[in-house]
């Protein structure tokens, strides 16, 4: 049973930890840290969008290389970004768009790759296209693929912004940008406890961990876990009064109002910064551009 | 006509699970005081506090304050508002207290909301930080904060709004010798200039040092007096679960061995000032008589704490 309070806080501490490290990385003096954090935002903004946009494999490809490029030049090592992207975004978006490679869950006819199985007669089923074959098509793959591949290029975009930037700094941009205050007030905040109430399951798994002498059935130890589950959720709920009062207290009035100071970069945005957002918006322009002609 | 900030008249607070924090509490504070409410555990002291914020309304009684009376009604109007920027309540858990992503911003939460120009804010959060000394951590993210330094950015969060009246509820609960020190300092500091200070805590050995008169209060006010007249009364303290300072049983058993000591110290600085007072006025001779065991065991006995 101990083997889930293992884990359990085994990940409690690698999250801490990598959260830790990224912030590491956002303090590095590479090229992306250097640009200003609202104009990053709005540069990797048009990459996704113009990831989402690109029809072509091979165009992905480059951009998902430009990813790549970023991230040596921002001083983050491939090989802590290379997990990040790789292992779980594609593993999931892979079970989502698996079923699309078989004609049955397809809207037309495909040209077929390897047949599965042959009925020799139609199938009706509800919701599904009457079939005859179950087979693998050629279109199918191709745009399981290039899903798989625009989602791993987007969130490595994604990813890679938030490593080079420290979340305070994010918030302050989508501040800057107009984004509404109380989007922004909930998106630190959230950040903040994260890491409290990460903190408090950590000790109470500790706790119990210290205290667990024999073996345990694992229906009771799942017993004690809803209990430690409960437990968490109260003491949030109770937080979040005592948070809200300490804001009454000093002078939150419930509307969120006022921008953001930020006291690092009141010395105006860049040369730098407004290159790097250009040459990126030119970069996307002229590949969409490319693959209409 | 008179400087009372604070007028409590029967003040009765229970909880809408029916709990009863407070029964008939009559308290008056005034302005430039330096008051500790000294209690057992769930004595009522944060529940008090919250009152005197403006958090929360009395369930009964009148609760007077800064010529407002805070009722179910004035706690819901905007007047509430400009009260609640002159008395400031730092609360026990910091982890309440700071929920920015960094120190500088908590700290300009409250001027933000009090519609302060931004540059103004920039300066004040400055301001603030150097009365709090903690300039070095101002962009720190608070989950990486030591303790000490949270309390200090807790309170630096709260005094950045300027208030007149200090609310601080156990502000040295979880410090270290040093930054115990240090805020003690920087609580009387503050005093000078003029903010009045109340303080909930069962720190006893910081209690002289922090307060002019104290409160006991256990649900209601048990009794009210200056630090020495609460500690002078035994079955008082005995009767609260409550102490007095190490170094006034120290003192104490001295007296068994026969130093003649009037007033028994309450910190280390009253007791080096009675020492060098009675060493330069007597000569002193302790000794050990028959009775002198005796008189410790019962000056012991009177500060076990049965169940």
């Amino acid at each position: 049973m101990s083997r889930f309070i293992d884990k359990t806080l085994a990940e409690i501490v690698e999250y801490t930890k990598d959260a830790i490290f990224s912030e590491r990385y956002a303090r590095r003096k590479g090229f992306l840290q250097g640009i200003e954090p609202a104009i990053k935002f709005i540069s990797f903004m048009i990459l996704i969008v113009a990831t989402i946009f690109v029809r072509h494999l091979h165009t992905i490809a480059i951009f998902f290389a430009l990813s790549l490029i970023l991230a040596s030049v921002s001083l983050i090592p491939l090989r802590f970004y290379l997990p990040r992207i790789l292992f779980f975004i594609p593993l999931f978006t892979g079970i989502i768009a698996l079923p699309y490679i078989f004609n049955i869950f397809q809207p037309y006819e495909g040209t077929p790759l390897v047949v599965l199985y042959d009925f020799h007669h139609l199938i009706n089923i509800p919701l599904l296209r009457p079939f005859s074959r179950i087979e693998i098509t050629r279109e199918g793959v191709l745009w399981a693929s290039i899903f798989l591949a625009r989602v791993t290029t987007a969130v490595s975009f994604a990813i890679l912004l938030m490593l080079s930037t420290r979340w305070s700094d994010l918030v302050g941009a989508l501040e800057r940008l107009r984004f509404p205050r109380v989007f922004t007030m909930i998106m630190s905040m959230t950040y903040r406890y994260i890491f409290l109430l990460l903190d408090i399951v950590a000790k109470m798994l500790f706790s119990r961990k210290s205290r667990t002498v024999g073996r345990e059935s694992s229906i009771s130890s799942w017993k004690l876990n809803a209990g430690i589950v409960g437990a968490l959720f109260l003491k949030s709920y109770d937080m979040s009064e005592a948070l809200y009062l300490a804001m009454l207290s000093r002078g939150f009035n419930g509307t969120v109002s006022s921008k953001h100071s930020d006291p690092d970069n009141d010395n105006g945005v860049g040369f730098k910064s407004y290159l790097f957002v250009s040459v990126i918006s030119l970069f996307c322009i002229s590949f969409l551009l490319m693959e209409v002609i | 006509m008179n400087n009372a900030i604070f007028e409590l008249e029967n003040v009765s607070f229970r909880y809408p699970t029916g709990t009863e924090a407070l029964r008939n509490v009559n308290m008056t504070i005034y302005r430039g005081e330096r008051v500790a409410i000294l209690g057992p555990n769930g004595g009522g002291k944060t529940t008090l506090l919250e009152i005197l914020d403006g958090l929360f309304a009395a369930s009964q009684g009148i609760v007077r304050a800064m010529g407002l009376v805070l009722n179910d009604a004035t706690i819901n109007s905007k007047a509430i508002y400009e009260f609640r920027r002159r008395v400031g309540l730092v609360f026990q858990d910091t982890d309440v207290e700071l929920f920015s992503p960094t120190v500088y911003d908590d700290i300009a939460f409250g001027p933000r909301h009090l519609g302060i120009p931004e540059s103004e804010i920039e300066e004040c959060v400055e301001r603030t930080l150097n009365l709090m000394k903690i300039t070095a951590i101002k962009d720190k993210h608070p989950y990486n904060l030591s303790g000490g330094e949270k309390r200090k950015a807790a309170i630096a969060a709260v005094l950045s709004i300027d208030p007149e009246v200090l609310l601080l509820d156990e502000p040295t609960a979880d410090l270290d010798p040093r930054s115990r020190v240090e805020l003690i300092k920087i609580i009387n500091e503050l005093n000078k200039k003029g903010k009045t200070i109340i303080v909930a805590t069962h720190d006893i050995n910081a209690l002289s040092e922090l307060a002019d008169r104290v409160y006991v209060l256990n649900k209601q006010v048990i009794a009210e007096g200056t630090p020495r007249e609460i500690f002078n009364d035994v079955e008082l303290l005995r009767d609260n679960n409550l102490e007095v300072p190490e170094v006034y049983k120290l003192f104490e058993v001295l007296r068994c061995f026969g130093y003649p000591c009037e007033e028994l110290p309450l910190s280390i600085d009253d007791a080096v000032m009675e020492l060098t007072k009675t060493v330069n006025t007597r000569h002193i001779h302790l000794h050990i008589h028959e009775h002198t065991h005796e008189d410790v065991k019962r000056v012991r006995s009177r500060y076990e704490h049965h169940e």
